[in-house]
């Protein structure tokens, strides 16, 4: 085959740069075929992303509607919108960076394509400390956790009742619902929250000293928070995976770029790391004013 | 093998020399069968996009503060997420620059989520059947006597199943803001409340409470053990 010989040759000049050696795979008519049918995998993987995220967003709305009493407060007693803000502006950022290293690469400029990737690598790795240190480590601490684990009673106990009936409410609230034998799906605000709601003047009288995350400290804890933090969670760490997958992408993606590996007929992992970056991305364009700010 | 034969990377061919691409247009008329010359994203157009996307992000959190009803807030911040959705797709994604197939994957992939969120939000507005309300929640799933077929079934031409006075989302709407009410009056009494402890340390009196919703004083603290009449 004359082909295998030319490509052969190709491979073996080793004055030329791996992207000036690089040859389109021979079951593909063109390079420019290659690319495209490779890009448009990806987009067929990206499809699956969004229906695998409007899982999240249809409970999200579901629970939404069955249970509208407190999922507002939910969201503005425990999350704070300045963190997701934050977090928001940083992963527009970081996809601009991404790009800008595109089309570093279009150019052939190689220490261009490093630079913007080392920008988008700061992003995403600033998104996860902020949503790990200033979000998820905050409410590990203090029980805001999805399912069976979730328990705010240190919010319940540190409150100032004003009336003293309350804490003793609150207390053997807190007692039923840690002997075995009471239901395991309800949970000790359920305890708390009936036992209130029985002598609903006390209720009222609730305040939180510790607001949670949140900057809106003067919505009170109600019985389905459990749920919007249930939602809450799974979407956002589905999400903080998919941003990690892009930190472990754009670090192979950095080494290729250092290693000459892109240039500009030959950048398809970067273009397709650019198009899954930019679907996490618009997931959290998404996520955010639902969670934080609605 | 006549197409591998003088170039891998097929450049050299024009589209009437070759059998296989003859009548065809394999390429992007705008890359004009040069491949060392892909499309190259332009600059500003990028920046701008960015500068929009940030734009409306201010806004968005904006219009989380106005005074309207949920169901605006909702509207408005899901209406400025698709348009933010749409730009970083157009641009940043070069859907805009892309041949449309593209395009196609992700329209009909938001179809599938239209139709997933969709049917699922209609299924919940259809739901009719239950004011079950147990311990202040809403009892979803029908209730457990039509389960376990002690009441007719459900006829054509008519529906002998008593229909609840609305859906369980008005439902719970009107739970919310009924919620809502107690508590401001609550909130109102307690402060009255604790101006007459501060005077005459009278203790609590719990007789004659008008904020007390009487929706919570349901006996039942385990409804899940209900058995199925």
């Amino acid at each position: 085959m004359t082909a295998a010989s030319t490509n052969d040759a190709a491979h073996a000049d080793a004055n030329l740069k791996p992207h000036e050696r690089y040859v389109h795979g021979h079951h593909w008519r063109s390079a420019a075929d290659e690319f495209e049918g490779g890009k448009f995998g990806m987009w067929l993987f990206l499809s699956t992303e969004l229906l695998l995220f409007s899982g999240f967003f249809c409970a999200y709305f579901v629970f939404r509607m069955l249970y509208p009493e407190n999922w507002h407060t939910a969201s503005a007693y425990y999350l704070n919108w300045k963190i997701g803000f934050a977090n928001t502006i940083v992963l527009l950022l970081s996809s601009w960076t991404v790009v800008m290293s595109i089309r570093a690469a279009q150019l052939g400029r190689r220490n261009e394509i490093l630079a913007w990737l080392g920008i988008t690598q700061l992003c995403a790795l600033f998104f996860l400390v902020v949503k790990l240190g200033w979000e998820y480590w905050p409410k590990i601490q203090k029980s805001e956790l999805p399912g069976a684990n979730f328990n705010y009673a240190p919010h319940a106990l540190n409150t100032t009742p004003a009336d003293p009936a309350a804490a003793d409410i609150i207390a053997s609230a807190g007692s039923a619902a840690i002997t075995p034998a009471s239901h395991s799906s309800i949970t000790l605000i359920d305890h708390a929250n009936i036992a209130l709601a029985n002598h609903a003047d006390t209720a009222a009288t609730i305040i939180p000293v510790a607001a949670g995350g949140g900057d809106h400290g003067h919505f009170t804890p109600g019985p389905h928070d459990q749920i919007f933090l249930s939602v809450y969670w799974v979407a956002t760490a589905t999400h903080g995976v998919h941003v990690l997958v892009g930190i472990i992408v754009f670090a192979l993606a950095m080494w290729k770029a250092y290693k000459f590996h892109f240039g500009p007929k030959n950048y398809l992992f970067l273009e397709n790391a650019g198009l899954y970056w930019h679907v996490v991305d618009i997931i959290w364009i998404f996520l955010f004013p639902l969670l934080y700010l609605v | 093998m006549s197409l591998h034969d003088h170039d891998p990377d097929n450049t050299h061919i024009a589209p009437g020399d070759d059998p296989l691409t003859e009548g065809k247009v394999w390429e992007d008329p705008h890359h004009e069968h040069d491949h060392d010359h892909h499309h190259v994203i332009p600059f500003w157009p990028m920046f701008n996009t960015f500068i929009a996307l940030l734009g409306l992000t201010v806004v968005t959190v904006w219009a989380s503060g106005i005074p309207v009803s949920e169901f605006w807030h909702l509207f408005i911040a899901l209406f400025i997420a698709v348009i933010k959705a749409a730009l970083v797709c157009g641009y940043f994604m070069h859907l805009k620059y892309d041949k449309p197939l593209n395009s196609i994957v992700l329209l009909s992939s938001i179809f599938g989520v239209i139709l997933f969120i969709g049917f699922s939000m209609l299924d919940l507005n259809a739901r009719g059947w239950d004011d079950h309300r147990v311990r202040g929640e809403i009892h979803t799933g029908g209730r457990l006597e039509l389960r376990a077929g002690s009441l007719p079934p459900f006829e054509r031409g008519g529906d002998p199943r008593p229909k609840a006075p609305m859906n369980i989302v008005d439902l719970a709407r009107q739970h919310a803001e009924q919620l809502h009410a107690n508590e401001h009056a609550a909130e109102a009494h307690s402060e009255h409340q604790a101006d007459d402890q501060a005077e005459s340390h009278t203790g609590n009196d719990h007789s004659n409470d008008p904020a007390a919703p009487d929706q919570n004083n349901h006996s039942d603290p385990a409804p899940e053990s209900d058995p199925p009449a």
